[in-house]
């Protein structure tokens, strides 16, 4: 078909509004007439006959058209080309700005020319019916004002439907306003209600947890305490036997005395001596005594502190991070790794003759993740085992100094003046880091603490225990532990009071792995030739800064020590902490033939304990303290017992020769010790073990026969703390030998 | 702490690798103060104490064992039946005592029942997944074809792949593997030897954490790693069972076939597969190889320091290979199979070289080239990672025990 051209008839449309002079509308149809003129209604089914007619694609072009309101504003110009295009419900004028819709109406009136509604916005939709049909057939200024005068009642139909309608969107839109309005304030009231109950779960939990945490610790600290009052109370039922026995022994003692006096007072010697005595005054101006006073133990004397009680204290805190019991926190169970610190830690470790271990130490060491830097320095004692050697070959700094030369602070010291790094880790050359973010946790710790409350100036680790070590360490570190309150959780350690209990629970660092800034260090640096960890914790106690034992975070370090070990150890562990604690106790000793004799009489015992097969392992300890207690006290030893330690007996045999009159109850009170610390160890053991084996025998009658050594090292640190300070010249000399001879080489 | 150890056997009737891992876990957890126990499977309690309830009862080096006596046919030992005997004496076992406060599930074999009553009574357990067991009730995730299985895929693939007589119900392997996967996810926490065994796990449990916890190794005894720049032929090292399925026939073809002039190869381990070791046997007698018989655990350390290189042939995938990593412990590169853990690690590290596993020209070639060019032992030695000790495998577990008891 040839282009169909629509043409509006310019002149029939201003007759036709001449005609009706409406008022209301204008429609001015602009145009010259051509071929095709349609004025006259058209049925739907012309309409879809000239569809089909019309291809796709046919144009239907409109010259120009102008849609004005009644108030004169030109709501729709088009000039210009335009084409009417076909579309499959009607015929669509497609325009570069718009569009007017031309389209068969249902009811078959013609084609309705109307504005789209997303052009006008406006419920306008319908202004012109061309009413004919698709003739060629002019239209007339009658039809044109019949047409217009329907298109008008529909306008004046479509505005009052747009008012009403108008009317209902606004009421609409003030009912959705409303809701709006209504569902903004039930949003927030669920939001207030969740995070309500998201704070209640929280605060639950929080109280659930601090509960388990607070009931966790109150049974440790009651097994604890049970362990200790059942020592202390066993303790001071057989220091009340004891002082009943000393009491009717002194008793005994005086009566004997006074008759003795009486006796030489009365006596013939005495009447005849009197008068050398007078001379012997006046030549030396002293009244002359026979020296018959006997020394006697004192009868109050405490025991050790096998397992001191902690002062009132308030509950430790915990580290943040890492948190005891969130398994998270340690790198290896981490969903992922830590965040690297961006910080260099300088390993510091005394060597000596390290052997074949210190090689996967030092490897450890290299494989530590998650730090700026990881440097070893390396402070070797005299070495010939080739320790140095594999550390240079490990790319450690070295620092050689003679064997004569090595203490324990010393040697630190050293080693920290050759370091570089911004934070010291020392450690020894026994242990072992347990994974490979150890140093990082440390430092995370040391650093990143979860608030300035736990910020301590230097952490420390507790020990996990090797796979050989022996239960009689396992049991100490236990109660050490237990002690320190680091047994389960982590402690930060602050000045409380001033007294060794609490110093020594709140300030122990352990230099098996302890972390401390470089500057702190410097400024502290470690002191004297024992216990230099200890003492530092406690110097930093005392300048108001804090210390920590983590037990989340471990190192991997225990011991298997001979017998001898346990003697001398303790022996140096009991003096060293009379001479930095004034106020530690120790039980009386004047009288080496006692402690000789307690050993003597014990060790037997001891050597030939085994706990029966098949046998619970508490009642065997038990039974075994319980016969240790019940044994008597006989004659004074004959041969010195030396545990292994051959440089003792000697010591021994000249002490016993010196014959004294404490011995008995001082070979008692050993007696006594040694089964206290039976049973204390039996503590351990009960919750531990159960019935025993073979392995478990050997590991008990171990146990035992190094409690000895060690009970026996304690009473010869209370001799020489006594003889030392207040014994007479010669006796002091020997203890002083002991001494030399108990310290060398611990 | 109350520590409960289940395991499907124990010594004295077993005293293998999974035994002497959980020997050493209960024996560092009395050392860390805890009371421990275990609780295991015996066929016929000959070597235990009966008591009155039924139980069996013997103390292992300090550490209290109890037994029940499992009579039931395979099938019920594999997950795939509820066996109401073991659930009794489960439950009779748990009642006669104080209440553990964590178990740790060492392996689930013979024991379903008893692991699903610590569940029920809410007693918080560890799982160790040490091999394939939860996912595949023929345990090493390969199918009856031979070929690798990549999962039960909720049984379907058990089913496909893997059904036989007596077992005819295709329901029954879709409720066994549902059964083993509820045992994970009521875990408080689930454990594996292997980065390769908890990608397994993850891929058929995408929504299970799994923490990788290796098998340690007793580093004391090891001592340094002896220098291995001697001269003179090297020693190819094979310690474990000799076995067609651990590959140790397929290393005595290959090695044979290689004639490396430079090269000997030591086969030390048990043999219960005769045609095996009599073909071994044959090969030795024309190719420089010895078979020798097994030797305890404690001897390991001295024997891997004389081997150059260690091979771990095995033809199916390992979940761990505890040897592979003593070998580390001793300085070996190593030749594994392009399998499992083994071939994983190796990959990873550069230690040594992954080779196809039954490719027996590619094994004999890589032999022929370490005879030739030795040189590369050296720099395969030098990525030798650092095996775990076996106190730091302790300490995770033990820091996965008390956030266990925490959350419980």
């Amino acid at each position: 078909m040839d282009e169909l051209t629509l043409s509006v008839l310019t002149r029939t449309a201003d007759a036709a509004f001449s005609a009706k002079r409406a008022a209301n509308a204008r429609l001015v149809l602009f145009g010259r007439p051509e071929r095709y003129v349609i004025d006259a209604p058209v049925e739907a089914s012309a309409v879809a006959a000239l569809q089909v007619a019309v291809p796709s694609g046919a144009r239907f072009r409109l010259h120009r058209l102008v849609i004005r309101r009644k108030d004169g504003a030109d709501l729709y110009r088009w000039a210009g080309a335009g084409e009417l295009l076909r579309e499959s419900r009607g015929l669509r004028f497609a325009t570069a700005d718009g569009a007017v819709r031309v389209e068969a109406v249902a009811d078959g009136a013609g084609f309705t020319v109307g504005l789209d509604p997303a052009i006008s916005g406006e419920a306008l939709q319908v202004l012109l019916t061309l009413s004919g049909d698709a003739s060629a057939t002019p239209a007339t200024p009658d039809r044109i004002a019949q047409a217009l005068d329907h298109l008008l009642a529909r306008l004046q139909t479509a505005e009052d439907d747009n008012r009403r309608l108008t009317a209902a969107a606004a009421r609409h839109a003030e009912q959705l306003e409303a809701l709006r309005a209504e569902s903004a304030q039930q949003l927030d009231h669920l939001t207030q209600l969740r995070t309500e109950e998201g704070q209640r779960h929280e605060a639950l939990n929080s109280i659930l947890h601090h509960r388990l945490e607070v009931l966790n610790a109150v049974r440790a600290e009651t097994a604890a305490l049970n362990d200790q009052l059942t020592a202390a109370l066993r303790t001071e039922q057989a220091r009340a036997t004891h002082t009943e026995a000393q009491a009717a022994a002194l008793r005994q003692a005086v009566a004997a005395h006074q008759s003795h006096l009486h006796a030489l007072l009365g006596s013939s010697s005495w009447r005849l001596t009197g008068p050398v005595r007078w001379l012997a005054r006046l030549l030396t101006g002293r009244r002359v005594v026979p020296l018959v006073l006997p020394q006697v133990p004192d009868g109050a004397a405490p025991a050790e502190p096998l397992e001191p009680q902690p002062p009132p204290r308030p509950p430790p805190h915990k580290v943040a991070f890492p948190a005891p019991g969130d398994a998270a926190v340690i790198g290896e169970l981490a969903p992922q790794p830590p965040p690297p610190l961006d910080v260099t830690v300088s390993v510091i470790i005394p060597t000596y003759n390290a052997g074949p271990e210190f090689y996967w130490l030092l490897r450890k060491l290299k494989a530590q993740k998650g730090l700026g830097g990881v440097e070893i320095v390396v402070v070797d004692s005299g070495s010939v085992d080739g320790t140095d050697t594999l550390a240079e070959e490990f790319g450690c700094t070295v620092v050689r100094i003679p064997n004569s030369e090595f203490s324990h602070s010393h040697a630190r010291n050293l080693g920290a003046d050759n370091a570089t790094g911004e934070l010291y880790l020392f450690t020894v050359q026994d242990a072992y880091p347990v994974g490979d973010w150890w140093l990082h946790s440390l430092a995370v710790a040391l650093t990143e603490p979860a608030s300035e409350e736990m910020r301590a100036a230097a952490v420390s680790c507790s020990e996990f225990p090797r796979r050989d070590s022996e239960l009689l360490y396992n049991a100490a570190i236990d109660t050490h532990y237990r002690f320190l309150g680091c047994r389960d959780r982590d402690r930060i350690g602050e000045m409380i009071t001033d007294d060794h209990m609490s110093l020594r629970a709140q300030g122990q660092l352990s230099d098996v792995a302890c972390m401390i800034p470089a500057g702190t260090f410097h400024k502290y640096r470690y002191h004297g030739r024992y216990a230099e960890d200890l003492m530092l914790g406690v110097r930093l106690l005392r300048d108001g800064l804090k210390t920590a034992m983590l037990s989340s975070v471990r190192v991997v370090h225990s011991h298997n020590r001979p017998t001898a070990y346990h003697l001398k150890r303790t022996f140096v562990d009991v003096v060293f902490l009379t001479e930095v604690f004034p106020d530690f106790e120790v039980p009386a000793a004047r009288s080496a033939a006692g402690a000789a004799t307690g050993a003597a009489l014990l060790a037997p015992l001891a050597e030939a304990w085994r706990p029966a097969i098949g046998a619970d392992a508490t009642e065997e300890l038990r039974t075994f303290s319980a016969a240790v207690r019940a044994a008597q006290v006989g004659s004074e030893a004959a041969a010195p017992v030396d545990f292994g330690f051959a440089p003792l007996a000697p010591w021994l045999a000249k002490a016993i020769r010196r014959k004294d009159e404490a011995w008995r109850a001082e070979a008692e009170q050993v007696r006594n010790m040694y089964a206290d610390r039976l049973d204390h160890l039996a503590g351990f053991v009960t919750r531990t073990y159960g019935e025993v084996d073979e392995h478990l025998a050997n590991e008990l009658s171990s146990a035992a026969r190094k409690t000895l050594a060690a009970t026996v090292g304690a009473q010869l640190a209370f001799l020489y703390l006594h003889v030392a300070k207040a014994g007479p010249k010669p006796d002091a000399r020997l203890v002083e030998e002991l001494r030399t001879l108990m310290t060398a080489g611990i | 702490m109350r520590i409960l150890y289940v395991v499907h056997q124990f010594m004295p009737d077993f005293a293998g690798g999974t035994e002497r891992v959980t020997l050493n876990l209960a024996h560092a957890a009395q050392a860390d103060g805890a009371h421990v126990e275990i609780l295991t499977a015996t066929a016929d309690g000959a070597r235990w104490r009966e008591g009155a309830d039924g139980l069996f009862t013997q103390v292992v080096e300090g550490v209290p064992v109890t037994a029940v006596r499992i009579a039931e046919p395979p099938l019920t030992e594999l997950g795939f039946f509820e066996n109401p005997d073991l659930r009794a004496k489960a439950e009779a076992f748990l009642r006669g005592r104080p209440e553990f406060d964590v178990a740790h599930v060492m392996h689930a074999f013979r024991l379903v029942e008893a692991v699903e009553v610590l569940a029920e009574r809410h007693v918080p357990y560890i799982v160790t997944t040490t091999d394939f067991f939860s996912l595949c009730y023929r345990i090493n995730l390969v199918r009856l074809n031979g070929e690798l299985c990549d999962g039960p895929r909720d049984g379907e693939a058990c089913r496909t792949w893997c059904r036989q007589e007596p077992l005819a119900e295709d329901e029954r392997y879709v409720e066994r593997t549902r059964r083993l996967a509820h045992l994970l996810h009521a875990a408080s926490a689930v454990a594996a030897v292997s980065d390769y065994v908890a990608g397994r796990l993850r891929d058929e449990h995408p929504d299970l954490k799994v923490f990788v916890v290796r098998n340690g190794v007793d580093l004391v005894r090891f001592g340094r790693p002896r220098p291995r720049n001697r001269r003179g032929a090297r020693t190819v090292g094979y310690l474990g069972t000799v076995s067609q399925a651990k590959g140790a026939l397929m290393l005595a073809r290959a090695f044979a076939a290689a004639e490396a002039p430079n090269l000997k190869l030591r086969i030390v381990g048990p043999c219960y597969e005769p045609a095996v070791a009599e073909e071994i046997r044959e090969l030795a007698a024309r190719a420089p190889m010895t078979l020798e018989k097994a030797i305890p655990p404690t001897a390991a350390p001295a024997l891997l320091a004389r081997f150059d290189v260690l091979a771990v042939p095995s033809q199916v995938p390992e979940s761990f290979g505890l040897s592979l990593h003593e070998g580390f412990a001793a300085g070996l590169p190593t030749l594994v199979s392009d399998l499992g853990n083994q071939g994983e690690v190796i990959r990873q590290t550069g230690a040594g070289l992954a080779l196809p596993a039954a490719d027996l020209a590619a094994w004999s070639a890589a032999l022929r080239d370490i005879s030739e060019r030795p040189e590369q032992l050296r720099a395969w030695a030098q990525a030798v990672p650092l095996p775990w000790r076996v106190e730091e495998e302790a300490f995770l577990y033990s820091q996965l025990y008390r956030a266990a008891v925490v959350r419980a």
